[in-house]
């Protein structure tokens, strides 16, 4: 298992390298925009000041010395600095960090305790009615996306029930109550799609695992059905869920970047539409390589858990 | 003498006498038969395609043009009931009381803010869409075939370089690279920086980001149906007669994979339409006004939700229909052409 693990970590190393790389890239494909963006159009391309901006964000070197060079800031912290509040991109990505990470655990949580209940009662009721509505509303949860559902329930209780999403952010250690009471509407609808898809993986499952004989057995012992799901069906038919979740990890962080906008939380997903708006080019890379790292992070957990908890994985 | 390894002149079983068209047919018949959902999502597709092609026909006005009168629309029931609200503050663009039950036939669904036409705008939205999808699933699926074929077919180093490549373009999120990857190229023009309220992106960039970040997804789907065929025995015939790499690859894999390929691409085609929308919906997609998209209706229909909430509906019902469909469309698919899942328990239709 260790072995395992240890070569799963390894495989990450080059993946980073790559993410880092193309980050890297991306502002070095179209140099002199970077200076226009600092200096205003019909900026003089020989001036002093625009030589500057070209070492700040080292476009005078040959890429390769570059891209050391960078890879080196980045593990000594040095992410740039922000050309709007001239401070330090980490230091200002913190708290920023904060939000969005617990508006995507408390979205996986509704994501767990939605999903998982709905899948496994919906292969306990097998072609039933129950089933098919609730395989229906997984399918309409996969079909309509997030932030359309978002729009029309913000668009009618702003009308209906005159309610709007507060403009002030109230962080978690100023006010819990009214944090999570702010949190608790982006979380759930964000969770939406990322439940409908738990709810048919561990319906599946379970439906899997309840064909096999040891679950025959627990029957034939007389046992009640809720001694025979719980007890016995449902531990091994919710591990692949794991699986599932980290895929669809992504897609719940890049659902971040559109929620925090809809609902005025001032997370990495808005800071990040906010600086490409204002053409901040600092934050736009630290906020997109900070994106990927979490994705390759939580692939990497994702995998690892999945070692440990199901034995037969490790071979 | 290459054209002697062909499977039909060596006696294999080829299906002989029924034509592709009929084939086909036939195929088209069987999903019409067995997944009445995946039908419609065809049919679905197939209407929007038409429309996307030729929106002159089915459009009342231009998209960017004044239709006209201000006016707004915006009944779904009797009046005076919640389904057809009254304005509740003065709105300078609307006539008085706020509500126009009767108008102009040509504007069935009402205008927005501009009096822009919304129905005529849903219909070029509509091309919007299919060219982005399309465009982008076509684009992907080049890739992914590409980058499946050779890395499954080859395996070992070749795997192992280009798996770590897919790894770190499927770590980006697609909807941060889209917002991020403007800005640092062309989101400047050659004559100089585009205004600061223009993110710069045409729909044609946009198509080549999507494509590229579709494929490598799409390329491990690929990959594995390979895998999945390499070890068949008409493989092995076929390095028997002397094939070359390139033969095998063109003449006997592709031709074997084309099931999953076609479900990949068409599951595809729904993330990729909702990815456009939500772009569009920040205001950092295709601000050009003859290329209105849903997302960007849906945005601009969010900001009057106070006064008219029942705007946010049609694009809404848009969005919701195109991918609804296609994804159905991508399940039936799978289904019915991927054997690895055929007759699998769970399935979903």
């Amino acid at each position: 298992m260790y072995q395992f693990i240890v070569r799963r970590i390894l495989l990450a190393i080059p993946t980073l390298l790559v993410v880092t790389f193309i980050v890297f890239s991306m502002i070095r494909l179209d140099p002199e925009s970077v200076v226009a963006a600092r200096l205003g159009e019909g900026y003089d391309t020989n001036s002093p000041a625009a030589d500057a901006v070209r070492e700040e964000y080292g476009l005078n070197n040959p890429f390769y010395i570059e891209y050391v060079r960078y890879l080196g800031d980045l593990l000594t912290g040095d992410w740039g600095r922000s050309a709007i509040s001239f401070k330090p991109v980490l230091e200002e990505m913190g708290p920023k960090i904060a939000v969005t990470l617990e508006l995507s655990i408390l979205a996986v949580i509704f994501a767990i305790l939605i999903g998982v209940p709905i899948g496994v009662y919906s292969a306990m009721r097998q072609d039933r009615w129950p089933d098919y509505v609730l395989r229906g509303l997984a399918i309409f949860g996969l079909s309509v996306p997030g932030f359309l559902i978002a729009t029309v329930v913000l668009a009618l209780s702003a009308y209906y029930l005159d309610w709007i999403p507060p403009i002030n952010y109230t962080g978690i250690t100023e006010n819990p109550w009214s944090n999570f009471q702010q949190m608790v509407l982006p979380a759930f609808i964000l969770s939406l799609a990322t439940a409908a898809q738990v709810m048919r993986y561990s319906r599946t499952m379970m439906l899997d695992v309840l064909r096999q004989d040891y679950i025959r057995t627990a029957w034939a012992k007389g046992l009640r059905e809720r001694v025979v799901i719980f007890r016995h069906a449902l531990k091994n038919a919710l591990l692949p869920v794991v699986t599932v979740l980290g895929l669809s990890m992504a897609l719940l962080v890049g659902g971040t970047v559109i929620f925090e906008g809809i609902f005025n939380l001032p997370g990495l997903g808005s800071w990040l539409v906010f600086s490409v708006i204002q053409r901040d080019f600092a934050p736009v890379q630290g906020a997109t390589l900070f994106f990927a790292l979490a994705v390759v992070l939580i692939n990497l957990i994702v995998d690892i858990s999945y070692t440990v908890l199901d034995p037969r994985a490790r071979r | 003498m290459a054209e002697v390894a062909t499977a039909g002149s060596i006696g294999l079983p080829q299906e002989r006498g029924r034509s592709v068209g009929a084939r086909f047919l036939g195929f088209i018949w069987t999903l019409a038969r067995k997944k009445p959902l995946g039908f419609f999502g065809l049919i679905v597709l197939l209407a929007m395609v038409i429309v996307a092609l030729f929106p002159g026909v089915f459009a009342t006005h231009a998209p960017e043009v004044n239709a006209g009168e201000r006016f707004q629309k915006y009944c779904l029931g009797p009046v005076d009931t919640p389904l057809c609200p009254t304005i509740r503050e003065e709105d300078p663009l609307l006539p008085r009381g706020g509500r126009v039950v009767e108008g102009d036939p040509s504007i069935p669904l009402g205008t927005d803010q501009l009096g822009r036409d919304i129905y005529s705008r849903l219909v070029w939205g509509t091309r919007v869409a299919m060219y982005v999808g399309l465009g982008a699933v076509f684009i992907s699926s080049l890739i992914a075939l590409t980058i499946g074929v050779l890395t499954a077919y080859f395996g070992g180093k070749v795997d192992t370089v280009l798996q770590r490549l897919v790894d770190a373009v499927m770590a980006l999120p697609p909807l941060v690279v889209l917002v991020s990857l403007p800005t640092l190229i062309g989101g400047w023009d050659i004559d100089g920086p585009l205004p600061l309220d223009n993110p710069g992106i045409t729909n044609f960039k946009l198509v080549i980001i999507l494509g590229i970040l579709g494929g490598a997804s799409g390329s491990r789907v690929i990959r594995a149906a390979v895998i999945g065929v390499r070890s068949s025995q008409y493989l092995d015939a076929a390095v028997v007669l002397g094939a070359s790499h390139m033969r095998i690859m063109l003449r006997h894999i592709i031709p074997n994979i084309f099931g999953p390929l076609m479900v990949q691409a068409t599951i595809a085609l729904g993330g990729i339409i909702i990815t456009e929308a939500a772009l569009s919906y920040l205001g950092l997609g295709d601000t050009d006004p003859r290329h209105p998209s849903w997302g960007q209706m849906l945005q601009l229909a969010a900001n009057s939700a106070s006064t008219q909430p029942l705007q946010v509906i049609w694009p809404g019902i848009a969005i919701a229909l195109a991918v609804f469909s296609f994804n159905m469309l991508g399940d039936a698919l799978r289904d019915l052409l991927d054997p690895r899942l055929r007759g699998a328990r769970g399935s979903f239709g």
